[in-house]
């Protein structure tokens, strides 16, 4: 019952193993594959953050730049007035040739920013800045033309600072904006940078984890197969243990059988020896009692004379005739499980043969049988070679042709092949005729004593089959039979291509 | 027989029939000695040997014994082995007569100093031509006296 049950709970392990792991390995999978997508992901978005950080920046000292233009043009203005000298005016001039540039810059910077944060409109900050070079000019055109009171008043009447203070305004909201927008990306960065770490993390622990669990599971199932693995072993030694028991006492039974049918086909021969001599001296002593009644002088017509005439010429002789035909008969019985008996003692002796050579000599034997019916026997070749025992083939094969040639069915010409083929460790022949056939019903019976098939119209004792299954079962083969019953037979053997292994075994 | 009265053929056979039939087909083949026919062993043993087993009795006998192996109480080798390592019997010849063939007994039978072993036909013609044959073999053999 265990043995039955064996290969199914293996293979249930073998699946629930396998989709344990299949499991793990998907699952681990989707964890690198999430760690791979989140790192990419987080790493574009930091890229992206620290990149606006820095445009962040940029505005700032664009809008810086602006201003200390804007100062730098006043410091110029005011020295020029203050001393005349037209090399005070040089950081007026110089600021007035780059403020559209760096205005222009400033543009750039604060449209590239991001929508998140709403710069106020640079037309403000261009818008003061005109004016206030506007004032500038003017206050330098009235002292260039004499009018230095004109100028002065000009600048005391706080325009210029009032401008001044409106683009310092402008440009300390703008670095507030700026700042602010910096200050939350870099937040993001590091929200950013700390879920990448706890998501690593948590994947690197998850991939440790199954690791763990896959090797106990692969540790668990590599014992459950050592353990099946071992019960398999000792089963299949017990296994081994029963067929050499078997094995060993078939081979006791077949020899205790060949024993018997010796003992008894032995024991059965000194009483018949008996009943046939005494038959014998029976006959003479009623020939010399028949001479004597012959020789005359008796009354014929004396019903006691002629009862005696009778007894003595008629019944007599018919009872003594199927007295010797029967003790003929069971004689010859004997004789042949006598024959069978000694098979299993004649010693087999295993040698190298080349049966196409074997299979002619066997034809030949029966080539007389074969040439009066007209019959054909052929062999195809190559057939298998064979370690087997040259004298029990000679009389299986002999016995096989004999069998076919009895039974060909005369409406066709005999045809008989003899095949061969290797499957395994057996040599497969099969002896196929085209003759009678053999019924359904009798194919094993064929096999047996003194059992024959069909119409019972040929000479024999039904001894040869018998006599075939023995041989081949002695060499360690068996024989079966093919037939529709009309139209043919194919005897089929299969033999070990080696007996001798099978003959150390058996004398172990 | 060039010693007609002295020479007695013992015959040592459990079945009553082939006994006949032997003794009827050496008859027939003109021997016409006295043939003493024993069914079992002992019986037979304590005849050729003398009651004691010492074989001092027959003394001046001369013997020519039939000897068939399947004996009821023992087998035919153990009388043959007893008659041939007794020395006032040894020289006697012993005829195995016997329907087993094998060839082990048979060694074996010559090994312990059997004189001739015939198997019994086991066809009856055979068998009493065998027979017969031995009867004519009976009759021109020598035979020594027991001493």
């Amino acid at each position: 019952m265990s043995q039955a049950n064996e290969p199914g709970l293996l293979k249930f392990v073998d699946r629930r193993f396998l989709g344990y792991n299949v499991l793990m390995a998907l699952v681990a999978a989707a964890i690198l594959l999430t760690i791979a997508v989140g790192s990419f992901v987080f790493g574009e978005r930091t890229q992206e953050q620290s990149a606006e950080a820095l445009r962040a920046a940029a505005t700032d000292r664009a809008a810086l730049a602006v201003l200390a233009s804007l100062v730098d043009a006043e410091t110029g203005q005011r020295g020029w007035l203050l001393t005349g000298d037209d090399d005070y005016l040089k950081p007026y001039t110089d600021a007035r040739t780059h403020f559209p540039g760096q205005l222009e810059q400033f543009r750039l910077q604060v449209e590239r920013l991001s929508n998140d944060v709403t710069i106020p409109d640079p037309a403000r900050l261009e818008d003061v800045a005109r004016r206030k070079f506007d004032e500038l000019a003017q206050t330098l055109a009235l002292a260039r033309t004499g009018d230095r009171d004109g100028a002065f008043a000009l600048v005391r009447s706080d325009v210029g600072i009032t401008l001044m203070d409106e683009a310092r305004a402008y440009v300390a909201q703008v670095l507030a904006l700026t700042d602010g927008l910096r200050l939350r990306r870099i937040e993001q960065m590091r929200a950013s940078a700390r879920l990448l770490t706890v998501l690593t993390s948590l994947g690197v622990v998850t991939i440790l984890v199954l690791s763990v669990l896959a090797i106990l599971l692969i540790t668990h199932h590599t014992r459950e197969l050592e353990v099946a693995r071992r019960d398999l072993a000792r089963s299949n030694e017990a296994l081994e243990h029963r067929v050499r028991d078997r094995t060993r006492e078939l081979l006791g039974v077949n020899a205790e059988v060949q024993r018997y049918a010796y003992i008894v086909s032995h024991d059965l021969r000194a009483p018949l020896v008996n009943i046939m001599g005494f038959t014998s001296e029976l006959e003479t002593a009623t020939s010399r009692f028949s001479t004597f009644l012959h020789r005359g002088g008796f009354d014929r017509t004396d019903p006691i004379v002629a009862d005696v005439h009778e007894a003595v010429d008629v019944d007599i002789p018919e009872a003594l005739g199927f007295i010797r035909t029967s003790t003929t008969r069971m004689d010859a019985l004997i004789n042949e499980i006598l024959k069978l008996s000694r098979l299993g003692r004649v010693p087999l002796v295993p040698e190298a043969i080349v049966m196409e050579t074997l299979l002619r000599d066997c034809i030949a034997t029966v080539q007389h049988r074969l040439d009066a019916g007209g019959a054909t026997a052929m062999v195809i070749s190559p057939l298998p070679r064979i370690v087997s025992d040259a004298n029990s083939l000679n009389q299986i094969f002999t016995n096989l042709l004999d069998n076919a040639a009895k039974y060909f069915d005369p409406a066709r010409p005999g045809r008989i092949v003899i095949r061969g083929r290797t499957e395994g460790a057996n040599a497969i022949f099969s002896v196929e005729d085209n003759g009678r056939g053999i019924a359904a019903g009798d194919h094993e019976r064929i096999f047996e004593l003194f059992r024959r098939s069909g119409a019972q119209d040929r000479p024999g004792e039904g001894i040869g089959l018998a006599h075939v299954r023995s041989l081949v079962r002695r060499l360690g083969g068996d024989i079966g039979v093919v037939s529709d019953g009309s139209t043919g037979t194919i005897f089929r053997l299969i033999l070990p291509i080696d007996l001798r292994p099978r003959l150390k075994k058996d004398t172990a | 027989m060039p010693q007609p009265r002295t020479v007695t053929i013992v015959m040592i056979e459990d079945d009553e029939g082939h006994a006949r039939l032997i003794e009827k087909n050496i008859r027939r083949a003109g021997v016409t000695n006295e043939i003493l026919g024993f069914r079992d062993g002992t019986t037979a043993l304590a005849r050729l040997l003398g009651p004691d087993g010492s074989g001092v009795l027959p003394l001046g006998h001369a013997w020519l014994v039939l000897l068939d192996l399947n004996l009821p109480d023992m087998t035919g080798i153990d009388i043959l082995a007893r008659l041939k390592s007794n020395e006032h019997t040894r020289r006697s010849p012993v005829i195995v007569l016997t329907t087993t063939d094998d060839q082990r007994e048979i060694q074996r039978c010559y090994d312990l100093g059997a004189n001739v072993y015939i198997t019994k036909p086991l066809n009856y013609e055979s068998f009493a031509n065998a027979i017969r044959q031995l009867g004519l073999f009976l009759s021109v053999m020598q035979v020594p006296e027991a001493d």
